[in-house]
């Protein structure tokens, strides 16, 4: 396990440092390749320690909210680099390394690597469920930050303010699209979440679903995502309206993960 | 040499060309050297280049004269200075932009073809070059819009992710209005409307810029559709109330956003696009305040580049008082002659055009041949020569198109020949007069196709050489007595450079004296510093039969002999004074003063240049100021006016 905690440590250091550079490509328009290539560096450390800690558990990194919580970075990174190395859009990664850096900070923080599994959750069921939750709030992280960005850049060209961040940032367009493909990708992939976790809970506890702090926030989570999603495709909504429909959402969802997770009673583990 | 830049106002660039030609007749006035004008932003530059500073005073004289206003005049250090900032466009509102430097070189170049400009200012333009890839390759100059319409397609840049579908609509009478259909027509957008309240006006500009004119009351319909609105000056018409209607029905429904650069400021627009979430709306006050910015932020980082514009004028400076100025790739010419040589150099060696290099024995034609290959993108190719009048011409046919195996008689071995061999580079021909008609033949065939066939094959292969002759005969004359084929003289004699003897051009003398001096006491490890006036004057009165090279020989074996750091009188052969002829020959008898000689001498020089001064001054190897003193003192310049 140690080595395991050392590449989680190494995998920060990396994020951290990718973040720096970030910044400094967003502020001086220098060395954004060097940037790119410390974070990719950072998430194939992250890779190695997921893969490592799958095989020596046999079990996949989802078991915990410290563990869950690294694998969130891991996808958010992996989807950002994606989108990067497709639209060759740079800009914004200060911000997505900057929650890649707390996040990571907060599961090392918090991680176990030997507690064991609850028995409920030693199902292949569960392993899904958790991973489709993971892939949609990774999903909706990356529509957070087009749509903050798309607020703050909308704000400076209406108020007819040019500073730094209408000098850097992408057209208002790209980054309203880069939201709106996110949510609703990662839409999808929570409504199918929550039918897993439903099923489980039908396992599990004998009923599928209970009004419970935790669960009641992920469903209001759901209404925020779908409104936005049913807006944009039967209204045609788009730009400021659905970037802070995004924003809210994606609040919603720290709220639920981090602090519910953590300082409310639920029977949900985590 | 005394540069200056003049500044007149830009009606004197309505007619250019005619500029240039007027330009032409100062310099020949006042004594000029090199001239050259660039159109800029507001106003036109004329540069000039001349020996004395009085001539400069002569040309401002000229000017106000005729009535030309000057906006400013500058003198050296802030006259380079000056050249390098308009050169890169530093205060218009375009630097950095590539097409500001394009311009300048456009200018500089008819200039050029004028034949207004010399070495100073081709060096001068050469540096700004330099500069301006230094600044080119700054990013951040161009991360601001400066104008009106740049900053439009920076705004919807902002907005739409491209804008290639997008519909703009124009409208407006006046500036900027061809920048913005201009720039607008440029990006290719979707559609370009342009409504002018003339509909004729309208059709006319839209020609121009690949628009489609509308008429007024089809405006509030094309705006409905657009993405892009743009109102330049003049658009003081009004909407009717039925299109204002329109538009505020539009304002409701549209989803997409829309930019309206309200530069005209018309009323209505603003007044109906109120701030919605999709409809950015600019006036023209916010607009100028974005360039105010734009413009004090790219200040900031040209102040960065002081520094540099300041050491390139230093640099230029520290050419101009060395003799680094007559020198061409290890050629030394003063004289207007080689510095045309040069210029055509420079210009030949851009294509792998064929050369004829004509000129007396030792007037340096291989270093000319030399000079277009290191000038040209062959130059890290080889350069290889062959002088075709010491070689047999059946060996010199195998030297150059080689041979198989056994070809002849002592062929041991198959060669691939020079032309083959120099793949990439260049051939230069000596003394290609010399050749056999057959040699040229098969020479001329190898320049048409390109290929050689090797003795004893039958395979032609190809040849990638340029390829540059020199002679030391007139080939025409050779031509029509029949012994040099007129087709490959035509053929080679594509760009033809005359290298003068060195008798014409005197002024070149004491330079290769001092090119010599410091040549050959590197070589010899010797410190002769100086040569004495007589030596100097002896060697510039010497008819240079053997031209350079007899003069480096000359030289060689005066430093050689030399006893004291300088050369004297003794030093030189007696042949040098011995040839020196009398100057007049009907006056040789009788005795009569230096005054008098000279005299007589400029007298009849300026009557055989019906009083071209710049020709005389040169033969004489004076200034034409000097020139100009001398006349004075000897009353001449009554007689020639």
């Amino acid at each position: 396990m140690a080595i395991v905690l050392a590449l989680h440590f190494g995998s920060l250091v990396l994020y951290l440092l990718s973040f720096l550079y970030y910044w400094r490509f967003f502020v001086t328009k220098h060395s954004g390749r060097t940037a790119t290539l410390i974070l990719l560096a950072g998430l194939t450390v992250h890779s190695v320690m997921l893969v490592l800690y799958t095989a020596q558990r046999n079990i996949l990194p989802l078991g915990q909210f410290a563990l869950a919580a690294t694998s969130f970075v891991w996808l958010f990174g992996l989807f950002y680099f994606i989108q990067e190395f497709l639209l060759r859009e740079q800009e914004f990664g200060v911000f997505v390394t900057a929650i890649l850096s707390i996040v990571q900070t907060i599961s090392i923080l918090t991680v176990d690597y030997s507690r064991p599994l609850a028995d409920i959750l030693q199902n292949v069921m569960f392993e899904v469920h958790v991973a489709f939750m993971l892939f949609a709030y990774a999903s909706f992280a990356l529509g957070f930050i087009a749509a903050l960005m798309y607020v703050i850049l909308f704000k400076e060209i209406q108020g007819h303010r040019f500073g730094l961040f209408y000098s850097r940032l992408p057209s208002l367009e790209f980054l309203d699209k880069l939201n709106l493909r996110s949510v609703l990708i990662g839409l999808a992939f929570l409504t199918i979440g929550i039918g897993f976790g439903m099923l489980n809970a039908g396992e599990a506890w004998g009923f599928f679903w209970e009004w419970d702090p935790k669960l009641t926030v992920v469903f209001i989570n759901w209404v925020i995502y779908l409104v936005l999603g049913i807006s944009h495709l039967l209204l045609n909504w788009r730009g400021q309206r659905t970037s802070l429909l995004s924003i809210l959402g994606f609040l919603m969802v720290v709220f639920s993960f981090f602090i519910v997770t953590n300082f409310a009673s639920t029977i949900h583990t985590f | 040499m005394q540069l200056t830049a003049i500044r007149l106002p830009s009606e004197q660039s309505v007619d250019f060309p005619r500029l240039l030609d007027r330009l032409n007749s100062v310099m020949q006035e006042c004594s000029i050297e090199e001239a050259c004008a660039l159109r800029y932003w507001e106003w036109i530059s004329i540069y000039l280049a001349g020996e004395q500073s009085d001539d400069m005073d002569c040309v401002q004289t000229y000017l106000r004269v005729r009535n030309v206003d000057i906006l400013s005049s500058q003198k050296d250090r802030q006259a380079v200075r000056q050249f390098y900032k308009e050169y890169l466009g530093e205060e218009s509102p375009f630097i950095g932009e590539p097409s500001v430097q394009a311009k300048a070189q456009g200018d500089f170049r008819r200039s050029m073809q004028n034949g207004l400009t010399g070495a100073v200012l081709r060096h001068l333009k050469k540096t700004a070059d330099q500069l301006g890839e230094t600044f080119g390759s700054v990013e951040e100059f161009r991360a601001h819009a400066m104008s009106p319409e740049a900053l439009s397609g920076e705004l919807a840049g902002k907005i739409m992710e491209d804008v290639s579908d997008a519909v703009i609509t124009v409208i407006g009478t006046s500036d900027p209005l061809e920048h913005f259909l201009e720039y607008w027509s440029r990006q290719h957008v979707g559609r370009l409307y342009f409504c002018h309240p003339e509909f004729e006006a309208a059709e006319q500009q839209c020609l121009a810029f690949d628009a489609l004119p509308i008429r007024q009351e089809e405006v509030g319909e094309a705006l409905s559709q657009s993405d892009i609105i743009i109102v330049a000056s003049g658009a003081e018409q009004r909407l009717a109330p039925s299109q204002t209607a329109i538009l505020e029905s539009i304002q409701k429904q549209r989803k997409k956003h829309q930019l309206i650069y309200n530069w005209g400021n018309l009323p209505e627009i603003s007044a109906v696009f109120s701030r919605s979430s999709s409809i950015f709306v600019y006036n023209r006050e916010e607009l100028e305040e974005a360039l105010v910015q734009a413009r004090k932020k790219r200040q900031r980082i040209l102040d960065r580049f002081q520094p540099r514009i300041n050491e390139q004028v230093e640099e230029f400076f520290d050419w101009l008082y060395s003799d680094q100025r007559y020198r061409f790739h290890g050629i030394v010419g003063k004289s207007h002659q080689m510095q045309q040589v040069f210029e055509l150099v420079e210009r030949v060696a851009e294509t792998d055009i064929t050369v004829l290099i004509q000129g007396e024995t030792g007037t340096g034609k291989e270093l000319v041949a030399r000079a277009i290959h290191e000038t040209s993108q062959r130059k890290d190719g080889p350069f290889v020569t062959i002088n075709c009048g010491a070689i047999p011409e059946t060996l010199l046919e195998g030297e150059l198109f080689g041979h198989e195996k056994g070809a002849f008689t002592g062929a041991t071995s198959a060669r691939k020949g020079l032309l083959k061999e120099a793949a990439g580079g260049t051939v230069f021909l000596d003394e290609i007069g010399d050749t056999t008609q057959m040699f040229q033949v098969k020479l001329l065939r190898a320049l048409q196709e390109r290929e050689v066939t090797p003795l004893g094959s039958s395979i032609p292969e190809a040849i990638d050489v340029r390829i540059i002759a020199a002679t030391s005969k007139q080939l025409q004359e050779e031509v029509e007595r029949g012994t040099f084929r007129s087709d490959l003289y035509y053929r080679i004699n594509v760009v033809r450079i005359a290298l003068p003897p060195l008798r014409e051009r005197k002024e070149d003398i004491l330079p290769l004296i001092n090119h010599f001096l410091q040549k050959y006491n590197t070589k010899m490890g010797k410190q002769v510093e100086v040569i004495s006036k007589e030596a100097a004057e002896a060697l510039m009165a010497y008819e240079w039969k053997g031209n350079i090279r007899e003069l480096e020989n000359i030289m060689e074996r005066a430093i050689a002999l030399s006893v004291d750091h300088r050369i004297n009188r003794d030093d030189l052969p007696v042949s040098v004074f011995q040839q020196t002829e009398p100057i007049s020959q009907e006056s040789t008898q009788e005795v009569r003063t230096l005054e008098e000689v000279e005299r007589q001498y400029i007298h009849q020089l300026l009557q055989q240049s019906e009083g071209n001064y710049s020709e005389v001054a040169e033969k004489l190897g004076i200034g034409r100021t000097t020139l100009w003193r001398k006349m004075k003192k000897y009353g001449l310049e009554q007689e020639e006016n």
